[in-house]
C-alpha cells in the first residue's frame, strides 16, 4: 500500500511552480530545475515501495507473563535480497502494546534484532497482530507500507499479590489452611482409634499396650484428611477503566491471588463466572488454567451476578469455600439475598467488593452502586456472617486482602 | 521438540546507537520538537550558501548584501544550533524587526525601478536578507525545511537572472546536497516515530558497502528519471504578466546624430569606390546596411552576437530588400520611415492590407542580450508588433525594419513581442494570385541583365503547378536539387548576372545566392517576392533555453507575399517552410536528444562509429534479403523461435532443479504442501509461505517445528553471511522433511481445514 505524503506534494507544487515560472520567464534553467524536483519525487515514489519489499520479520515474544510485567519482545529483521540495502523502514508493531522501531539501513542478507519492552502488559490473551512495515526512502514523496502477517500469542496472566492467608477464614470454625476433619478412615496425622491388625498394615502402626493387653495384634486407626474446596465466582457482568487496570481486571487479580493460595495448600479449585448466560466453570484446576481461564475472561452483558449466582454454584460442585470476586454494580444490589442460602449451606463465603465507582464514572449501560450503596450491601453481607473486603481503584491489593473490611 | 538451531549464531554485535532516535529525549520544548542534527544543520547551511553564492554570481545584486549573507548565514546557523531549545524571544523581536526594515529596503527600491525586470534584482536581494535573519531562529526540523524551500528560491531567482551555462556548476553543486537533505530529513521524520532505538546486528550483510551503492544508486534514479522530465517538458509560450526586460545594461547609449532612420553600422568595412566590389569584415554582415552585393566574398566570425530568450526558433529579421540588379539588392523606399513612439512599447504599425494576415497568428515574445556591438537594427520575427527598447526614437521602414536612434553596445536588453502568421499549404492553395498593380511592379521587378534561359527555366520548373504556393514548392525543391551550399566559391566574373551565373554556370553559392536565385526565378512567374536579412536561430542552449546566435549565423532568405496571408518565409538554403510551422507544442527533448546523440557522436572513436554503421547496413541489407524471401525466412524464423522456446524452459528446470541438500528439502516441503493445494506463490518469501501454511493448513501447523527447521535452514544458507551448513544441520534439515513426508503420505486424502 502506498501513500503520498505532504512532502510528496510539496516537490510536485514546486516543480509545477518552477515550470511555470519557466515558461513564462522563458528561463531554460527553471526547466530544469523543475525536472531535477520532479525526478527527486518521482525517484522517491518508484523507489519507496521496494524499500519495505523483501524484508522478513519475525516476533519473539513470550508465551506467558503476569499483567503490569515489562515484557521483552524482540523483532528479528532480515533482508532476503541479494544485492539491495534497504533503506529507512519503520516496523510498527501493536502487539501489547504500541511499538515502533527503526530500521536506518539493513544490508543484504543482513539480520537485525530489534529489542523493545513493551511496558505494564494487561491481562488477557494476545493473538498475534500483524507488523506492519513502512518506509518513504529515499526523499519521503511517498510512503509505502507493508503488513506482515504472525503467528503464537502471549497470555497476560492476572496478577497475583502474595497473601499467606485469609484472616476471616482463619479465624472461622474451620480454617482455610486446616484440612477439613471427617470421620473417615484412612492416613492422616490425627489418631481416631485402634482396631485388629489386617494383613497390609504398616508394622509401625501397631498399638503395643493394647496388643498386650488384648493379646491381638491391634494398629492404630488414623482420621482421614479431606482438604477443604474452595470455589471462585468472578462477575464478568460488566467492566470500567481504571488508572492502571479494569474493574474486571482487579476481580480477576483478587480471584487469581486466592487461586495461588489455594494451590500453594493444595486445596482442589474450581473457578465460574457466566458467559452468555450460561455458567462458564472450570473444575479441579491446576493453577496455570485456572490463570489462563481468568486471563480470557472478557465483560459479558447479559444477566447480572445475583439472578446467576446459583447457576455457578452449580457448575462449581461440593465446596466449602466460596469466594466471590465483583465489581459493585448496580444490579448486584440484591447480592446479600443471593447468597444467603450458600451460607445456610454451611459453606465460608468471603465477598471482594471492587468499588467500581473509584474507577471511572457509572453509565447507563454499565450502572453502578453509589458509595452509600455499596456500603447498604456491605451491611447486607455482613449480616449473613460473609467476611467482605473492599478494594478500591490504585489500593494495594495485598493489603486489601489482609483483614476484612468493617461494615 | 527439536531445536531449530542449525549454527551456532554469529556473536551479535551492537550496532551504533540509532542517534536520530537517542536524540528525542533532548528534543522537545513544550511541545516544539527540536532538531538536534548537525549533519541536517551543515547540509542545510551549504544550500542555502549555494543559492546565495548563485545570486551574487549574477552581479544583479548590492555586494555588501551578498558579504553580509557570506558572514553572517553561517553564524545564524551556529547560534540558531547553540540556542535551539530556548525561547529566543528578544531575538524573535530583533529579527521581526529586521524582516520589516527589509522590506521597507524593498519597496524604497521599487519606487526606483524602471522596469519590472529591474525588479527581479531588488527581489532577490530582499530573498537574501529574510534568508540571512531566518538562518538565527531555525530550532526545528520544519524550520529547516523552510530554509531549504528559501535556497531553491535563491537558486530559482538566480536561473531566471543568469543568461550563460556557468549557472550549471551552481546546479552540479547544489544537486547532491539537496539530495542528501531530502534523504537525511526523511530519515529523521521516520527515526522521530520509532519508540525503540536498539538495533543490533545478528549478522554482517553479504555486501558491506551496500549502503553507498544503494544511495548511488537511488541518486542515479533521480536523475535519470529528471532528465526524461526534462526532455518531456513542453516549451509553450508563457502568459505575460509583467513587461518583458528592456534596459541599457550597464551600457552607455551610444546616440547615432541626425538619425533619420538610416543603418549604421560600426563594425562594417569602410566603403570602397563606386563601381567596385565592396570589402568585407568577418565581424559584420554586409546585408545590414542599404544594400546587399552578391559579390563580396568572406566568411563570418564565430563571434556571439546575442542571446535570444524565446518560446520557439524563428528568423531574426533585421530587413527586407525590394530591388535587384543583377548584383545587389536594394531599397526601393530608402527614407520612408515612420517614428513609432516614444513610450514603451513602442507600437509597430501593421502592414498595408494586402500585405497583412487576417488569419490565425501565435505571439512570440522574444528577448534580445546584446553579446558584441551590432548596427542599430532591431532584430525582430516577423512581424513584430510591440518593442520595448529602452529609448525612444524607434524608427521602422515599410518593410518591417525597425531601427533604433543608437548603436547596439554589448549588455543591452531589449523585447519585441511578434505574431507569426499560422498558415498551411491548403490554406495557401487557395488564395487567389496577387493582381495589385502596384506590388506586382515592385515586387516583381527584374533588371535587363535578367536572361531568357533564367525566365525560360523558371517556366519549366513552374510547368504544371496550378497555385502560387506549388510553383514558389516547386522552385525550392528544384533549387534543393540542383545546386549545392558552398561557402568558399570564388568571385563572379565581372558583368555577369549573378542569378544567371549561379543557375547555369556554377550551381555552386551560399544564401544570397539561394534566395536571389528563388526570388528572380519566383518573378519571372509574377509571383511577388522579396530578399530578407537578418540572423537564422543560433543554437539553442539546452540548459539556459537562450538561442545563442553568432555572426556565422547571419542570413538571407525569401519573402513570398499572398494576398491576405501577408509576407511568408521561405529559406531555399536550408528548406525550412516556415510557412507550414503549426501551433504544435515543442519539447525539450527535441533539443536534448540531438545534443545527446552528438556527445555520443564525439566521444564514440570513428573505427567504433564505422563498425557500427557497416554492421546496420549490413542488418538492412539482411532485411532487405528477408522480405524478398519472406517464404523461406518465415518457416525458418518459427523454428528458431520453437527451439529458443524449448531451450529456454530445458534451462528453466535446470535452474529450479535445488543445487543443495537443503534446497532439496525445501522445494520438497514446497512441492508437498502445492499437492495439498497450499502452492507457494513466488512473491512469497519462505518465512511468509511457513506462516501461510500454518495458518491453513492443520497438517502443517502441527508439524511447525519440522517445517520452521526446513525454512530457517533454507533461509540460513541462502541469505546469511557464512552461508555452508554443517552436516548435523543438514541431517537436522532431512530429518524434519522425511518425518512431513511421512506424516503427509500417512495422512494423504484429509484436505487443509481453514
Amino acid at each position: 500500500m502506498v501513500r503520498p505524503t505532504r512532502r510528496g506534494f510539496g516537490l510536485l507544487i514546486s516543480a509545477v511552480l518552477l515550470f511555470f515560472i519557466g515558461t513564462n520567464s522563458q528561463a531554460g534553467w527553471l526547466f530544469i530545475l523543475a525536472a531535477l524536483v520532479a525526478g527527486a519525487a518521482i525517484a522517491s515514489a518508484l523507489l519507496s515501495p521496494s524499500m519495505v519489499r523483501g524484508l522478513e520479520i519475525e516476533r519473539r515474544a513470550p508465551e506467558e507473563i503476569l499483567a503490569g510485567d515489562d515484557v521483552a519482545v524482540e523483532l528479528i529483521a532480515r533482508n532476503t535480497h541479494r544485492r539491495r540495502t534497504l533503506l529507512s523502514v519503520l516496523v510498527r508493531d501493536r502487539f501489547l502494546s504500541e511499538s515502533a522501531s527503526f530500521i536506518p539501513s539493513i544490508g543484504p542478507g543482513e539480520v537485525l534484532r530489534l529489542p523493545s519492552l513493551r511496558a505494564g502488559a494487561r491481562r488477557g490473551i494476545y493473538e498475534a497482530t500483524p507488523i506492519v512495515l513502512s518506509s518513504s526512502a529515499p526523499f519521503g514523496a511517498l510512503e509505502a507500507r507493508k503488513t506482515i502477517p504472525t503467528t503464537g500469542r502471549t497470555i497476560v496472566f492476572p496478577r497475583i499479590v502474595p497473601i499467606d492467608w485469609l484472616p476471616e477464614i482463619a479465624s472461622a470454625s474451620r480454617p482455610l489452611d486446616a484440612a477439613s476433619q471427617r470421620a473417615q478412615k484412612g492416613i492422616g496425622h490425627d489418631f481416631l482409634g485402634v482396631r485388629e491388625y489386617s494383613p497390609g498394615d504398616s508394622l509401625r502402626h501397631v498399638h503395643w499396650p493394647t496388643t498386650a493387653r488384648t493379646g491381638k495384634v491391634m494398629v492404630r486407626e488414623f482420621e482421614q484428611e479431606v482438604p477443604r474446596r474452595m470455589g471462585i465466582i468472578v462477575d464478568t457482568w460488566g467492566d470500567v477503566d481504571g488508572p492502571d487496570e479494569s474493574a474486571l481486571d482487579t476481580a480477576c487479580a483478587a480471584a487469581a491471588s486466592a487461586a495461588a493460595l489455594a494451590s500453594r495448600d493444595q486445596h482442589p479449585l474450581a473457578l465460574a463466572a457466566t458467559i452468555g448466560g450460561a455458567a462458564d466453570a472450570l473444575g479441579d484446576a491446576r493453577l496455570e488454567e485456572a490463570l489462563t481461564w481468568l486471563a480470557g475472561l472478557q465483560p459479558q452483558r447479559g444477566e447480572a451476578l445475583p439472578s446467576t449466582i446459583g447457576r455457578s454454584l452449580g457448575a462449581l460442585g461440593r465446596i466449602d469455600t466460596l469466594i466471590v470476586a465483583t465489581p459493585t454494580w448496580g444490579p448486584n444490589a440484591p447480592l446479600a439475598q443471593a447468597l444467603a442460602s450458600v451460607g445456610d449451606a454451611d459453606v465460608q463465603v468471603i465477598v471482594v467488593l471492587i468499588e467500581a465507582h473509584s474507577y471511572g464514572k457509572s453509565t447507563r449501560t454499565t450502572p453502578q452502586l453509589t458509595p452509600g450503596s455499596v456500603d447498604a450491601l456491605h451491611h447486607s453481607l455482613d449480616a449473613i456472617r460473609t467476611a467482605v473486603f473492599r478494594v478500591r481503584a490504585g489500593d494495594d491489593l495485598a493489603l486489601a486482602l489482609v483483614q476484612p473490611a468493617a461494615a | 521438540m527439536k531445536k531449530a538451531v542449525l549454527r551456532k549464531p554469529a556473536p551479535p554485535t551492537l550496532k551504533p546507537p540509532n542517534s536520530d532516535v537517542a536524540d528525542q529525549a533532548n528534543t522537545r520544548r513544550s511541545g516544539v520538537s527540536i532538531e538536534d542534527s548537525v549533519q541536517l544543520r551543515v547540509v542545510s547551511l551549504i544550500c542555502v550558501l549555494i543559492g546565495v553564492a548563485a545570486v551574487l554570481a549574477q552581479g544583479v545584486v548590492n555586494p555588501s548584501a551578498g558579504l553580509a549573507a557570506i558572514v553572517l548565514i553561517p553564524f545564524g546557523y551556529w547560534y540558531s544550533h547553540t540556542h535551539r531549545t530556548k525561547r529566543n524571544i528578544p531575538l524573535k523581536l530583533v529579527l521581526a524587526v529586521g524582516m520589516i526594515l527589509s522590506l521597507g529596503g524593498f519597496l524604497r527600491s521599487m519606487r526606483t525601478a524602471d522596469s519590472v525586470d529591474e525588479a527581479r534584482a531588488y527581489l532577490a536581494e530582499l530573498f537574501l536578507w529574510v534568508q540571512i535573519l531566518h538562518s538565527f531562529d531555525l530550532p526545528r526540523r520544519k524550520d529547516l525545511a523552510y530554509s531549504m524551500a528559501s535556497s531553491l528560491v535563491l537558486m530559482a531567482a538566480a536561473g531566471s537572472l543568469t543568461i550563460t551555462a556557468t549557472y550549471g556548476l551552481f546546479v552540479i553543486a547544489y544537486l547532491p546536497f539537496a539530495a542528501a537533505w531530502l534523504f537525511l530529513s526523511n530519515r529523521r521524520a521516520m527515526a522521530h516515530r520509532a519508540t525503540s532505538d536498539r538495533v543490533i546486528a545478528d549478522s554482517a550483510p553479504k555486501r558491506p558497502r551496500g549502503l553507498w551503492r544503494s544511495m548511488a544508486t537511488v541518486g542515479m534514479i533521480a536523475v535519470v528519471l529528471a532528465v526524461a522530465v526534462f526532455a518531456f517538458t513542453p516549451r509553450v509560450q508563457g502568459i505575460q504578466l509583467v513587461a518583458p526586460p528592456f534596459s541599457f545594461g550597464g551600457a552607455s547609449a551610444a546616440p547615432i546624430s541626425d538619425f533619420q532612420g538610416q543603418i549604421v553600422d560600426p563594425s562594417a568595412a569602410p566603403p570602397t569606390a563606386p563601381g567596385e566590389t565592396p570589402a568585407f569584415s568577418p565581424d559584420a554582415y554586409p546585408g545590414f546596411s542599404d544594400q546587399v552585393d552578391l559579390r563580396v566574398r568572406g566568411r563570418l566570425s564565430d563571434n556571439l552576437v546575442m542571446r535570444v530568450r524565446a518560446a520557439r526558433p524563428a528568423f531574426w529579421r533585421a530587413g527586407a530588400y525590394d530591388t535587384w540588379d543583377g548584383t545587389t539588392w536594394t531599397l526601393s523606399t530608402q527614407g520612408v520611415n515612420i517614428d513609432v513612439g516614444g513610450s514603451n512599447p513602442a507600437g509597430i504599425p501593421p502592414p498595408v492590407e494586402l500585405e497583412r494576415h487576417d488569419g490565425q497568428v501565435e505571439q512570440l515574445l522574444q528577448t534580445y542580450y546584446i553579446e558584441s556591438g551590432q548596427p542599430n537594427i532591431v532584430f525582430a520575427a516577423d512581424q513584430a508588433r510591440a518593442v520595448y527598447y529602452p529609448s525612444s526614437g524607434l524608427k521602422v521602414d515599410d518593410t518591417g525594419s525597425i531601427r533604433a536612434p543608437s548603436i547596439m553596445q554589448p549588455g543591452m536588453i531589449y523585447s519585441v513581442i511578434s505574431e507569426i502568421p499560422i498558415i498551411g499549404p491548403r490554406e495557401l492553395r487557395a488564395l487567389p494570385p496577387v493582381t495589385d498593380p502596384d506590388l506586382l511592379a515592385r515586387y516583381t521587378q527584374l533588371p535587363p541583365s535578367t536572361t531568357n534561359r533564367v525566365k525560360a527555366l523558371s517556366d519549366q520548373i513552374t510547368l504544371g503547378a496550378p497555385t502560387t504556393f506549388d510553383k514558389v514548392m516547386a522552385i525550392q525543391d528544384w533549387l534543393k536539387e540542383h545546386t549545392e551550399y558552398l561557402l568558399d566559391i570564388p568571385p563572379d566574373p565581372p558583368g555577369v548576372d549573378a542569378v544567371d551565373h549561379f543557375l547555369f554556370e556554377t550551381r555552386k553559392g551560399y544564401c544570397e545566392h539561394f534566395s536571389a536565385a528563388m526570388i528572380v526565378l519566383l518573378r519571372a512567374q509574377g509571383i511577388p517576392a522579396r530578399f530578407a536579412v537578418g540572423f537564422d536561430p543560433g543554437d539553442r542552449n539546452i540548459f539556459t533555453g537562450f538561442y545563442e546566435v553568432k555572426e556565422s549565423d547571419a542570413h538571407s532568405w525569401v519573402e513570398v507575399l499572398y494576398p491576405g496571408a501577408g509576407w511568408i518565409p521561405y529559406d531555399p538554403t536550408h528548406v525550412v517552410p516556415l510557412a507550414e510551422e503549426t501551433r504544435a507544442v515543442n519539447f525539450s527533448g527535441v533539443d536534448l536528444l540531438p545534443k545527446i546523440g552528438a556527445f555520443f557522436s564525439a566521444a564514440i572513436p570513428t573505427g567504433v562509429k564505422d563498425a557500427v554503421g557497416t554492421t546496420l547496413r549490413g542488418l538492412g541489407h539482411t532485411a532487405q534479403w528477408a522480405i524478398a524471401n519472406w517464404y523461406a525466412v518465415v518457416p525458418l524464423a518459427l523454428l528458431a523461435a520453437l527451439a529458443a522456446w524449448a531451450l529456454t524452459r530445458k534451462r528453466r528446470e535446470r535452474r529450479s532443479r535445488p543445487d543443495s541438500r537443503v534446497a532439496a528439502a525445501f522445494m520438497s516441503m514446497c512441492e508437498l504442501f502445492s499437492a495439498r493445494g497450499l502452492p507457494r506463490d513466488p512473491s512469497r518469501t519462505p518465512s511468509e509461505y511457513l506462516a501461510d501454511l500454518i495458518r491453513g493448513d492443520p497438517i502443517a501447523a502441527s508439524r511447525r517445528d519440522d517445517l520452521r527447521i526446513i525454512v530457517r535452514g533454507f533461509e540460513r544458507e541462502r541469505f546469511a553471511a557464512d552461508a555452508t551448513p554443517d552436516e548435523e544441520a543438514l541431517r537436522l534439515v532431512e530429518d524434519a522433511e522425511a518425518a512431513l513426508r511421512r506424516d503427509l503420505q500417512l495422512k494423504a486424502g484429509s484436505s487443509p481445514g481453514r
